[in-house]
């Protein structure tokens, strides 16, 4: 369980305005770059408002984040994100798919509830197959076989 | 009566198919809860990539109409809104499926449903093509504004700060400067060359929308409400009853209109504000929440009473009158329709047998509502889980579908993880979302703006000159006061 406060959010708002303001006015063409120079200073004005009402406000708000529980599932989508392209859609996904039904299994998991997982994942990918592949015809990148 | 000429239309065989299967689809996403209309619907976009205009919209239609619908099965049977349209049908709907009563509750929750939509429906028909023809009035000027009046309502109406609100618009206003200038043709903040196409729409709306979430459900506990049995009731029966409270019918239909009407509202006020209404007006006040029809009555009408005129800015103007609205809107943008009056005469067919099919989803939700409410039981005890691997699934695949590029799927999760985390602390993701969609119509016709007042008095005279430029100027305004006013009413009242 990790916790948020509020101020975190504020400060993280104001240095991506910031950053973005850096990147808008700081490139070429001022003519290419008038729309998103007056989007970033609106950003600027936005989150300085919100610092200010941080502070007038007291708003002290404080957000819980169940970062155990989540990590599996954020741990997948980083996997996804480096392998998928490599490792081929339908293997990912159904290691993905597997994974997350394990982890987020709430009762007691055996080596039976495992095989039913496996089941319940081939049938699901086996209709995404035929639904992107075969209807679609979406070309997904595979790995060997699949 | 133009639209008469076009009606033959949705009765291909392809348009029934894909109205039935839109409408049971619907049904059953609505059902499930945590699979929200705006979802749905997004969800479903890269699948319409394939199909024509008309198909496509026809899917998206259905899909939105039942799904609203739908929403109100877990709402009576599991306490358990399908959809934030349906938070009002909760509070008489479980009381009365507590009651033994289930079977009628979701009688009158299809029935009122459906009276609410037809009227929603003949709204948007009357009303579209005169609102087209006067934004043929607009120019550059006006239509920037109009894009700023659309971002600015749906952030003061969808989130919890107004600053925030605005500060998610921006956001997406500013991430559809990515990739190339449309009039000068020059490389935006491309700091990797997966950026150079810019921001994918699909992309944007899947991640923003599905992710978040995928995350919520699998962060939180694992609900297993009570399931009641379904007691038989004569349908008839149901229907005259139905009928006969027509006071409740007039309000949530009216009140669903009118909130349709207003850009950015939305179901769930649409219903809680008929809700309200029906229990301020009715003389068995002390009933309410105890599993009175009434309730459920105009809280359905009106958040089925709204889907029509949602339409009708979206249709005409580009503003979406509520979050799943500007989602849809997402779907006209890729099927190559912009909002204006080149809907009612180039794209009149494709159109007309759109809104038409509307009219038609309403009878089939009816009737497939009122017989699969009964499976849908089955639905809405797929576990959390499955549910959660599904979606996932199901966004990856549909992302990478539409363009076949894998920096889509890569933008579509990052977008998603991020807005979960940015939603904790009261940040949403629609107005990032018409920041995204209204941000090219925005910036286009700002540059075509001030191409013309360079040869006048300047932008800022252009911009501000014309009673039109100022009434939309003025909406903006009240916009953001009224969001301010609701954040200061809120803090006042906790």
């Amino acid at each position: 369980m990790i916790e948020i406060k509020n101020l975190a959010i504020v400060i993280f708002v104001m240095i991506l305005s910031i950053l973005l303001a850096i990147a808008s006015f700081g490139a070429g063409s001022p003519q290419a770059y008038l729309f998103p120079r007056i989007i970033t200073s609106i950003m600027l004005l936005l989150s300085l408002l919100l610092l200010v009402f941080h502070f007038y406000e007291k708003n002290y708000q404080t957000e819980t984040i169940n970062i155990s529980k989540l990590s599996p599932i954020l741990i997948l989508i980083i996997f996804f994100i480096f392998t998928g392209e490599y490792l081929g859609f339908y293997f990912s996904t159904s290691i993905i798919f597997l994974t997350v039904c394990y982890f987020y299994f709430p009762q007691k998991k055996d080596i039976k509830k495992l095989l039913f997982f496996l089941l319940i994942g081939t049938c699901f990918m086996t209709t995404i197959y035929f639904l992107f592949s075969f209807l679609l015809k979406v070309q997904v990148p595979r790995f060997f076989l699949f | 009566m133009e639209f008469l000429n076009y009606f033959s239309n949705v009765f291909t065989f392809t348009n029934i198919l894909i109205l039935t299967l839109g409408t049971i689809g619907g049904l059953l996403m609505g059902a499930a809860p945590g699979l929200s209309p705006t979802m749905a619907v997004a969800l479903l976009i890269p699948f319409t990539f394939r199909m024509t205009a008309e198909q496509g919209l026809i899917m998206l239609g259905a899909v939105y109409t039942a799904t609203v619908a739908g929403g109100a099965i877990s709402a009576i049977l599991l306490k358990i809104p399908g959809a934030p349209a349906n938070i009002a049908t909760v509070i008489d709907g479980y009381p009365m499926a507590k009651k033994g009563r289930s079977t009628e509750a979701l009688h009158y929750c299809f029935i009122s449903s459906f009276i609410g939509g037809v009227i929603g429906i003949l709204v948007l028909i009357f009303f579209t093509p005169v609102l087209a023809d006067f934004a043929l009035k607009f120019g550059p000027s006006h239509m920037f504004w109009i894009a700023i009046l659309g971002v600015t309502v749906i952030a003061s109406l969808d989130s919890k700060s107004i600053i925030k609100g605005l500060f998610s618009g921006a956001i997406g206003l500013w991430l559809a400067t990515i990739g190339y200038d449309a009039i000068l043709g020059v490389e935006r903040f491309v700091f990797n060359p997966i950026f150079s196409g810019g921001i994918n729409i699909i992309a944007a709306l899947v991640g923003l929308f599905a992710i978040p979430q995928v995350l919520s459900m699998l962060e939180g506990k694992q609900s297993q409400a009570d399931q009641f049995q379904m007691e038989k009731k004569s349908l008839l029966e149901s229907f005259k009853y139905n009928i006969s409270r027509i006071k409740a019918l007039i309000v949530g239909s009216v009140t669903g209109t009118i909130i349709g009407l207003i850009p950015g509202a939305g179901g769930q006020i649409a219903g809680l504000v008929s809700y309200a209404q029906i229990k301020k007006t009715s003389t068995n006040k002390e009933n309410f929440g105890k599993g009175e029809p009434d309730g459920i009555i105009a809280a359905e009408s009106a958040n089925n009473a709204m889907v029509g005129p949602s339409l009708v800015p979206l249709l005409t103007l580009g503003i979406p009158g509520s979050p799943t609205a500007a989602v849809l809107l997402g779907g006209l943008l890729i099927h190559g329709l912009f909002p204006g009056s080149n809907l009612f005469t180039v794209y009149a067919e494709t159109t007309w047998t759109f809104i038409n099919s509307l009219l038609v989803a309403q009878f089939m939700m009816l009737i497939f509502g009122l017989y699969i409410s009964g499976l849908a039981k089955y639905v809405m005890k797929t576990p959390t889980h499955y549910m959660a691997a599904a979606i996932t699934i199901l966004a990856i695949f549909g992302t990478y579908s539409v363009q076949h590029n894998f920096a889509d799927v890569i933008v579509m999760l990052f977008l998603g993880t991020t807005m979960f985390f940015l939603s904790k602390f009261g940040f949403t993701a629609a107005p990032i979302v018409l920041g995204i969609i209204l941000g090219p119509i925005a910036e286009t016709n700002f540059n075509q703006a001030k191409i013309i007042a360079d040869t006048q008095n300047g932008i800022f005279d252009y911009l501000t000159s014309g009673p039109l430029n100022l009434t939309i100027i003025a909406l903006c305004l009240i916009s953001i006061l009224y969001g301010a006013y609701g954040d200061k009413a809120k803090k006042e009242k906790k």
